[in-house]
């Protein structure tokens, strides 16, 4: 069995020849996955400073449930277009979609104040959720066996993530971080409060839809790694434990990232050395051990203070 | 706009939600420079009118315009309008200082993908130091006590020099002796920045203190354009009650000079 970090399993088959190129696929497999993790949990230790100021964690996790059910829409498609199954991006199409969809929707039903959001969220995630079970029992009826890879999308799946997909990953997480420092006065004064924001001639509207999509765009990439189930972990554990241990502005965003990061490359670390253990949910148990831990030097602190 | 036009102007300006109607048939001038104090009972439409003003409401029919602009051109603007609302849901989540919160306050007026300028940094900074914000400049927003939150967000919508300040229930929560200091407080800003305040609130007390004309609002404007005191039968036909109720308000406040408008 040779796995690390993001490299295929070589033991299944008859005898193990490894040629002598695989090793060299395997560091760049690895790095892959390394280097798309950690430029992605700063994207997403940045937008959590976001969803922790305007309460949007579940939300968060609204949009992240969206993808599951994108995928069952993708495998539905295959049931009924058996000529579909060759597409191979089709499902990160649907997954895509869905997911922007419910960010826009979101957005639109927070914004509008008319309808308790919170439910509204809770409805659409569990509907997903629903639609992508269905999906995969539907596809199990009509075909030998489970959609490939399903468990994907709930609980991520670091191992063998293309040096294509890594690239994307790391510059759509650019893009975000780049989008956020650009306009960080409008995000900021919109984060502190919205309609004051908007009657100071800020478009809170185009902020606000501009947070929702930046938002899905690094849920749809962190699905790949923690999964839906565990996406939001990456956006809301840095910020609060940053929250922790900063106080000023600029030592809280850094603070955000450096633990998104070594919260990632820490998960990613047990992975390597024991790999059964898999890497999205050791990834988010770095982040909530460091999370205990920021809380545990702030109690101390108070208990000090006084 | 010519010199003398008013810099609000409200005309035949009817509202609903829904089938619900909230103001009829308003038309109210307000001048450059002067205050006006808006009183009503709750629901009356007070809010309302400020929320038409800042264009995050459109009226069902008739007619605003701000220094000759729609309410959404003049809000866009950044520069022209200040808003102080009764309840701000502002996020403590946030680590942001007071002197951070009055500077986003420019975000507006500078532009998308622009560098807040130094002179606008300067003057928010001044204003700080004026208005005794400049004490807690430096302390996160989530600590600052009620009376100096609301200093500093009447700073931070100060900051951007705007030529209005809308007030939306200013003295809510705040102790008798607060209410007076705020009072001279906010004259003095009058004064120094020759500001058209916008008041809008319940307590006569504050508004005859700082407005110099009053506009009763309850559905329909029963009232506006004699400084001084407010008759009897205004207040009766605007809150519905017995004179005696109001009683202790109007001899209080129908003795106050009423502040002068500058220019």
């Amino acid at each position: 069995m040779v796995d690390a970090i993001g490299g295929q399993t070589l033991d299944g088959g008859a005898g193990l020849i490894v040629e002598p190129i695989q090793p060299l696929c395997l560091i760049a497999s690895a790095s892959s996955a390394v280097v798309s993790a950690a430029t992605l949990s700063m994207a997403c230790a940045l937008l959590g400073l976001v969803v922790v100021a305007r309460r949007w964690a579940f939300v968060g996790e609204g949009i992240a449930h969206a993808g599951f059910g994108g995928a069952g829409t993708a495998w539905m498609l295959v049931v009924f277009f058996p000529s579909l199954a060759q597409v191979s991006w089709l499902v990160y199409i649907t997954v895509v979609v869905f997911c922007l969809s419910m960010a826009v929707a979101v957005g639109w039903l927070e914004r509008s104040g008319r309808v308790n959001s919170d439910a509204a969220i809770g409805i659409f995630l569990v509907a997903s959720l629903a639609w992508g079970f269905v999906a995969r029992e539907v596809y199990r009826h009509f075909n030998p066996s489970y959609p490939p890879d399903w468990e994907t999308y709930l609980f991520g799946q670091l191992r063998g993530i293309s040096a294509g997909y890594a690239l994307v990953t790391v510059m759509i997480s650019i893009a975000v971080v780049l989008v956020v420092v650009a306009l960080s006065k409008e995000i900021l004064a919109y984060c502190f409060d919205p309609e004051l924001a908007e009657v100071s001639g800020i478009p809170a509207a185009f902020i606000h839809y501009l947070l929702m999509i930046l938002i899905a765009l690094v849920i749809i990439l962190g699905v790949r790694i923690a999964g839906g189930v565990l996406v939001t972990a990456m956006l809301v554990l840095p910020a609060v434990t940053a929250r922790m241990l900063a106080q000023r502005l600029r030592s809280v965003v850094i603070a955000a990232m450096v633990c998104g990061v070594l919260g990632a490359m820490a998960g990613l670390a047990v992975n390597h050395r024991w790999s059964f253990l898999p890497a999205g949910p050791s990834i988010v148990l770095m982040l909530f051990a460091q999370f205990l831990l920021a809380y545990g030097i702030g109690r101390l602190r108070w208990i000090g203070g006084e | 706009m010519a010199e003398n036009d008013p810099i609000i102007d409200i005309a035949e300006l009817d509202f609903a939600y829904g089938r619900q109607a909230v103001l009829k048939g308003i038309d109210l001038p307000v001048r450059a420079g002067t205050a006006l104090g808006i009183i009503g009972p709750n629901g009356g439409g007070k809010s309302t009118l400020l929320r038409l003003l800042l264009g995050l409401l459109s009226p069902t029919r008739g007619r605003i315009r701000i220094a000759g602009l729609s309410p959404r051109q003049a809000r866009r603007r950044g520069d022209l309008m200040g808003y102080l609302p009764q309840n701000p849901r502002i996020s403590r989540d946030l680590p942001l200082t007071a002197r951070q919160v009055v500077h986003l306050g420019l975000a507006g007026k500078t532009g998308l993908l622009h560098r807040v300028e130094a002179a606008d940094r300067a003057f928010a900074d001044a204003l700080m130091r004026r208005t005794g914000a400049e004490e807690f400049a430096d302390q996160p927003v989530a600590e600052l006590s009620g009376g100096q939150l609301q200093r500093v967000l009447i700073c931070r919508a100060l900051a951007a020099q705007p030529k209005i300040l809308l007030l939306d229930e200013p003295t809510t929560g705040i102790d008798a002796a607060g209410q007076v200091r705020f009072v001279e407080f906010l004259n003095d800003l009058k004064q120094l920045l020759n500001l058209t305040l916008v008041l809008v609130s319940h307590d006569l007390r504050t508004v005859s203190a700082i407005a110099d004309r009053i506009a009763c609002l309850n559905l329909t404007l029963h009232y506006h354009d004699i400084p001084g005191h407010v008759p009897a039968e205004v207040i009766h036909r605007t809150f519905a009650c017995d004179l005696e109720a109001m009683q202790p308000w109007l001899t209080q406040s129908a003795g106050r000079p009423s502040t002068e408008a500058p220019g």
